[in-house]
C-alpha cells in the first residue's frame, strides 16, 4: 500500500476509535425515573405481596467492567405492586455508560425466577432447609453493590430478612458460624465495615 | 482500496469492547485458588507459625517496601466490598483477596472533555491495569501505536527481563508487589532479616506485617495469572472498559469476562 493511502488509513482508524470518547466527557449525572412494576407468581400469575423489592442500576465505567452505582429497595402492596421515587446524584468515578437496572425480589417461602422489564417473577421455594441456606448465600451475594455509596443502605431490609431466615434455618449447633456472613453484612451496613469487621473478629476467637 | 476501507469500517463500527474480569471475579476466582492450593491446609500454614484459623493472624498493617524505604499501609474497607461474604477480611485468605482485588487500582483519567475518578484508593499512584498484557505472539505489552506499559510477566516478576534465567531484579520497579517482593517479605518475616541479615523485624507484630505484606503482594501476582487466562489479555483486545477509549480493536468479538454479581443473579434460577 502507498504511503499516503496508509497515512490517510491510519488518521480514519484513529478518527473512528475517537468518536465514542464524548459520551465520557459529557454526562456526570446518573438519574433514575420513578420505578413501577410489579411482583407475580411464575405459574399462577398471582400478585405477591410484601416482597422485598431490590433494584440495582448499573453501568459500565471505568477498567473493571461494571459498577453498581445505585441501589433501592421497596415492597410490593397487596396487588404486588411497587414503585420506587425517581433519583438523581453524581455519576461514580465519572459516568457509567451502558447503564441499566436490574430487579429482583426476596420473600420468605419463594423464590426469584427472572425479571422482565420491572415485573419480577417468583414461585414458591421447595427445597430442603440447606438449599434454602444455599440460595440466601446466593441472594446474598447477587445484591451486592460495591459502588452504591449512600444508597448501599437501602439494602438494610434485605439483608436483616436474610439474616432472620438464615438463623430459623440454621443448624443449632453450627448456627454462630452459618450465619456469620449475613450478621457481618448487616452491621457493615449499621456499622460500617471496620466495625462490622472487627465484631466478627471478637465473636469468632469467643468462639474458638 | 473502497472495498477495503468499507469492510475495515464495518469492523470497526460493529466490533465490540472486551471486558476485564471484575473486582469482585478476581476475588472469587482467588478464593477458589486459595481453597484448592496448599495454603487450605492449615497444618501446612501452622508449619510456618502461621495460625490459619485465626481470623486476624497478622493485623491490619502490611508495608510498601522499595528498597530501604518501608511504607506502613492499612488494609482498606474498599477491599471488603468485592470479596465474597464468606471470605474472613483479614484472615491469610483475606489479604490474599486484598492482592488480587487491589491489582487493578488506577488513578483516574484526567483529560479535556474526558474525566473518570478511580474509586480505589491512591496509594502508589500507578495505572496497573495496563501492566496486565502480554501478547507471546508479537513479544509485546498493551500496544497502541506504542507500549502503554510493561510486559504483565516482567511486571509480575518485577523483573525487566522475564526469559532470562534467572529473570534480573529491576531494582526501579514501581510495582511493589511483584513475586520478588513477596519472596523478600516472607524471608523477613520468617526471619526478621533483610537479604544480608540486617535486622528489620525485631518483634511478632512487625513479623506479622510482613506475613500480611507476603500474602497481600501473593494475592497481586495471582491476579495476572488470572488476566493471563484471558485471551483479550494476550491479544492487545480493546479492555479500556470505556469504548472506545484506549484503543478500539478491528479483531475483538464479544467476549466477556463473566460478572460476578450478574451471573450470582443468574444463578438464583
Amino acid at each position: 500500500m502507498p504511503m499516503h493511502n496508509l497515512q490517510s488509513w491510519t488518521r480514519l482508524v484513529l478518527l473512528v476509535m475517537l468518536l465514542p470518547l464524548p459520551a465520557c466527557a459529557t454526562d456526570f449525572v446518573v438519574s433514575s425515573p420513578t420505578v413501577e412494576g410489579r411482583v407475580i407468581e411464575q405459574e399462577t400469575r398471582k400478585p405477591v405481596a410484601d416482597a422485598l423489592v431490590v433494584v440495582l442500576w448499573k453501568g459500565h465505567a471505568g477498567h473493571s467492567g461494571t459498577v453498581c452505582y445505585r441501589v433501592e429497595t421497596a415492597t410490593s402492596d397487596a396487588q404486588g405492586a411497587y414503585r420506587i421515587k425517581a433519583w438523581e446524584q453524581p455519576a461514580p468515578g465519572g459516568a457509567p455508560l451502558s447503564r441499566y437496572r436490574l430487579p429482583m425480589a426476596y420473600k420468605s417461602g419463594y423464590e426469584y425466577i427472572a425479571s422482565d422489564k420491572d415485573t419480577v417473577y417468583l414461585k414458591p421455594f421447595t427445597g430442603t432447609p440447606g438449599e434454602r441456606l444455599n440460595y440466601l448465600r446466593r441472594v446474598s451475594s447477587a445484591s451486592g453493590c460495591a459502588s452504591a455509596g449512600e444508597s448501599e443502605k437501602n439494602l438494610l431490609p434485605l439483608r436483616s430478612a436474610l439474616l432472620e431466615q438464615a438463623r430459623q434455618l440454621a443448624d443449632k449447633q453450627t448456627e454462630q458460624e452459618e450465619i456469620e456472613p449475613f450478621l457481618f453484612q448487616v452491621e457493615a451496613l449499621e456499622f460500617g465495615y471496620e466495625v462490622a469487621e472487627r465484631r466478627q473478629i471478637e465473636r469468632i476467637r469467643s468462639r474458638k | 482500496m473502497k472495498r477495503r476501507l468499507s469492510i475495515l469500517l464495518i469492523g470497526v463500527l460493529t466490533s465490540v469492547d472486551a471486558y476485564s474480569y471484575e473486582l469482585a471475579t478476581h476475588a472469587r476466582l482467588t478464593e477458589t485458588a486459595y481453597t484448592k492450593s496448599v495454603l487450605g491446609d492449615t497444618q501446612f500454614l501452622k508449619a510456618y507459625g502461621i495460625d490459619a484459623t485465626d481470623p486476624e493472624p497478622f493485623g491490619i498493617v502490611y508495608y510498601d517496601v522499595s528498597g530501604a524505604e518501608v511504607k506502613e499501609r492499612q488494609r482498606d474497607a474498599f477491599e471488603r466490598k468485592f470479596m465474597p461474604d464468606s471470605t474472613l477480611p483479614l484472615s491469610v485468605q483475606g489479604w490474599l483477596l486484598r492482592g488480587a482485588i487491589r491489582e487493578d487500582d488506577w488513578t483516574g483519567i484526567d483529560v479535556p472533555g474526558c474525566q473518570l475518578h478511580a474509586e480505589n484508593p491512591q496509594d502508589d499512584k500507578l495505572n496497573r491495569p495496563g501492566n496486565h498484557f502480554y501478547d507471546p505472539i508479537y513479544d509485546r505489552p498493551l500496544t497502541v501505536a506504542f507500549g502503554l506499559g510493561e510486559k504483565a510477566p516482567n511486571w509480575g516478576l518485577g523483573t525487566s527481563n522475564f526469559p532470562a534465567n534467572p529473570p534480573p531484579p529491576d531494582a526501579a520497579r514501581r510495582n511493589h508487589c511483584t513475586v520478588l517482593d513477596a519472596r523478600e517479605a516472607m524471608y523477613r518475616a520468617l526471619t526478621g532479616k533483610r537479604n544480608g541479615n540486617t535486622d528489620v523485624a525485631t518483634t511478632k507484630d512487625e513479623r506479622n506485617k510482613y506475613w500480611a505484606t507476603t500474602f497481600r503482594a501473593l494475592g497481586d501476582v495471582v491476579h495476572l495469572v488470572e488476566d493471563m487466562g484471558q485471551p483479550q489479555h494476550t491479544r492487545n483486545d480493546a479492555h479500556s472498559g470505556v469504548r472506545g477509549f484506549g484503543h478500539a480493536c478491528i479483531y475483538s468479538t464479544a467476549h466477556r469476562a463473566p460478572v460476578a454479581n450478574d451471573y450470582h443473579l443468574r444463578s438464583l434460577t
